[in-house]
């Protein structure tokens, strides 16, 4: 196994298990049992998502909406800054919904080899990449409307960690079992087509300090850095990757499958003249 | 300047835990509401601890850690047997004995007038306490002929023969009772008071501005008591309350009048 494929499976596994047992020890703690060296919040207030659905209520009329605390805000900042400076990492480093998507897809690598995350049309694929922007507004006008957490109706990431207990909805059990099962034949379908959090995020792809850059003059064009990508990103046709569907992975990178030493990198523009230099030769 | 995978990593970890740290040291950092109940501002009793503010997730350990008062105690007076009382509930009660009829209802509420019973706190009537309360509260002498007058048509007769009472282990709460002898089959000390009390509480702590439209209040009279525009019809009338420095219990007291007329 590559090196940047094992130092990011690690850090899968260990966020996986921190809030998987995170949101095993508050199911304890209600109980009036504990595990004594893990917290034991509930999986609302460590997750960054319901401060991008609180905000605008508590911006608007003061309040919190119920079962959201200031934790999930300042989640939200943190996970801003840090994709801010390297894009969304959250996404393919730190959330265990993305990962356990990608384990499962494993097995559907082995199961459809080449076919594999190729079943959808172009042409629906692209047009349903926009439906996780509808999701967010959606969600963050349905929840600042109702001051309630509407999409805790449906979230798939708040049944993974609670499908044993009787706060886990019903809905939110069947689209974690749609997502896991789509992962059989789409590479991570939920953050591709519906999830909020991964919308919002996505756009600091746009923005963010550190890109992955392709070198021009070293690149063989071999296509290797494409077809590896797991959000079906055309990496060889672009010099600098402003996909807001990036997550930053590194499946890309010369670290990986790329071929050629020094060629895709994660890295920071040189700046020239007010313009980052491979910023400045797409504008030219 | 390019960064490879485990620096990647190790500046994220950084980032993320030693923001996580800060906030935690400058006090951002809330997993959960507060459990500290608001003081009292004036009177008599100003500086100490609201009851009023007592919340349904307050556990009875949140309680004593505010009012001094044992949690052995508390399960005792509302009938709960358990081996662990601190991590009860007051939203517990609540889903214990359920609505006991259209509008009375033992719960969060009932919670605080026992304590503001416990601590001489004087209280706006109109929460309903089962008469275990009212044997506990004697026996720590707290209750008085005052009191008695005041309460004399809020005290429900619930079963209270150790067969019937409310059993709480540490993994389950469990209602013991059978269904012939609910708590909805309760007894008061006068059946026409009940009745005439069914519309009383029908605001309570999660009631929101658009449920309280429904009960018959007009959304201007209901501004007027608040002293604000109402921005949003989900929000609830406690929340508002908070904003705007009003006594949640005053409130819905002239709320509930005005259900009445």
């Amino acid at each position: 196994m590559y090196k940047n494929k094992r130092i990011r499976v690690m850090s899968q596994i260990f966020f996986f298990v921190l809030v998987g047992l995170i949101g095993f020890n508050h199911y304890l703690s209600e109980t009036g049992q504990n595990i004594g060296f893990i917290g034991s919040s509930s999986i609302h207030a460590i997750c960054p998502f319901g401060g991008v659905e609180a905000m605008v209520a508590l911006l608007q009329f003061g309040t919190w909406i119920p079962k959201i605390h200031s934790s999930a805000m300042v989640l939200f900042g943190i996970i801003l800054v840090l994709s801010i400076l390297f894009g969304p990492i959250v996404c393919s480093y730190m959330c265990p919904l993305g990962s356990i998507q990608e384990w499962i897809g494993n097995l559907g690598k082995k199961i459809f080899k080449k076919r594999y995350n190729h079943f959808i049309p172009t042409k629906l694929d692209k047009a349903l990449r926009y439906l996780r922007y509808a999701v967010l507004i959606f969600t963050v006008y349905l929840t600042t409307n109702s001051l309630k957490l509407v999409f805790l109706e449906v979230d798939p990431y708040y049944a993974l960690f609670n499908f044993w207990s009787a706060e886990a909805t019903i809905g939110g059990i069947i689209v974690l079992i749609i997502v896991l099962l789509s992962s059989l034949f789409v590479e991570r379908a939920w953050c591709k087509y519906a999830c909020p959090f991964g919308a919002a995020v996505g756009l600091t792809n746009k923005i963010s300090v550190f890109k992955i850059r392709r070198n021009t003059n070293t690149c063989i064009s071999c296509n290797k850095c494409s077809v590896a990508c797991p959000m079906n990103i055309d990496v060889v046709s672009k010099e600098t990757i402003t996909d807001d569907q990036c997550i930053r992975c590194g499946q890309c990178t010369s670290e990986r499958v790329c071929p050629v030493n020094e060629t895709v990198e994660l890295k920071m523009a040189m700046y020239t003249s007010g313009f980052p230099t491979s910023d400045k030769e797409e504008l030219i | 300047m390019t960064i490879k995978s485990f620096p990647l990593l190790v500046i994220s970890l950084l980032i993320l835990f030693g923001g996580i740290w800060i906030s935690d040291v400058t006090g951002l950092w809330q997993t959960e509401s507060s459990k500290t109940a608001e003081k009292i501002l004036e009177g008599a009793f100003a500086g100490e601890a609201n009851p009023g503010d007592i919340r349904g997730s307050y556990s009875f350990e949140d309680i004593r850690n505010n009012f001094d008062i044992q949690p052995s105690l508390i399960a005792a007076a509302f009938n709960i047997i358990s081996d662990s009382p601190e991590i009860i509930k007051a939203k517990d009660i609540e889903a214990m004995y359920g609505e006991i009829s259209e509008a009375i209802e033992i719960g969060t509420g009932s919670v605080r007038l026992f304590v503001s019973i416990y601590k001489g706190i004087p209280f706006v009537e109109g929460e309903y306490l089962p008469r275990s309360a009212v044997v506990v509260l004697k026996e720590e002498g707290k209750w008085n002929e005052e009191i008695q007058e005041l309460m004399n048509d809020y005290i429900i007769d619930t079963i209270t023969d150790s067969d019937t009472d409310i059993d709480i282990n540490t993994n389950s709460i469990n209602a013991t009772q059978n269904d012939e002898s609910s708590l909805s089959d309760v007894n008061t000390n006068d059946a026409d008071s009940l009745e005439e009390h069914e519309v009383k509480t029908t605001i309570v702590g999660k009631t929101s501005v658009a449920e309280a439209i429904e009960l018959g209040i007009s959304l201007e009279s209901m501004e007027e008591v608040l002293g604000t525009e109402v921005a949003n019809m989900n929000l609830y009338i406690r929340d508002i309350c908070t904003q705007q420095g009003l006594s949640f219990s005053e409130v819905k007291t002239t709320l509930n009048s005005l259900i009445e007329e």
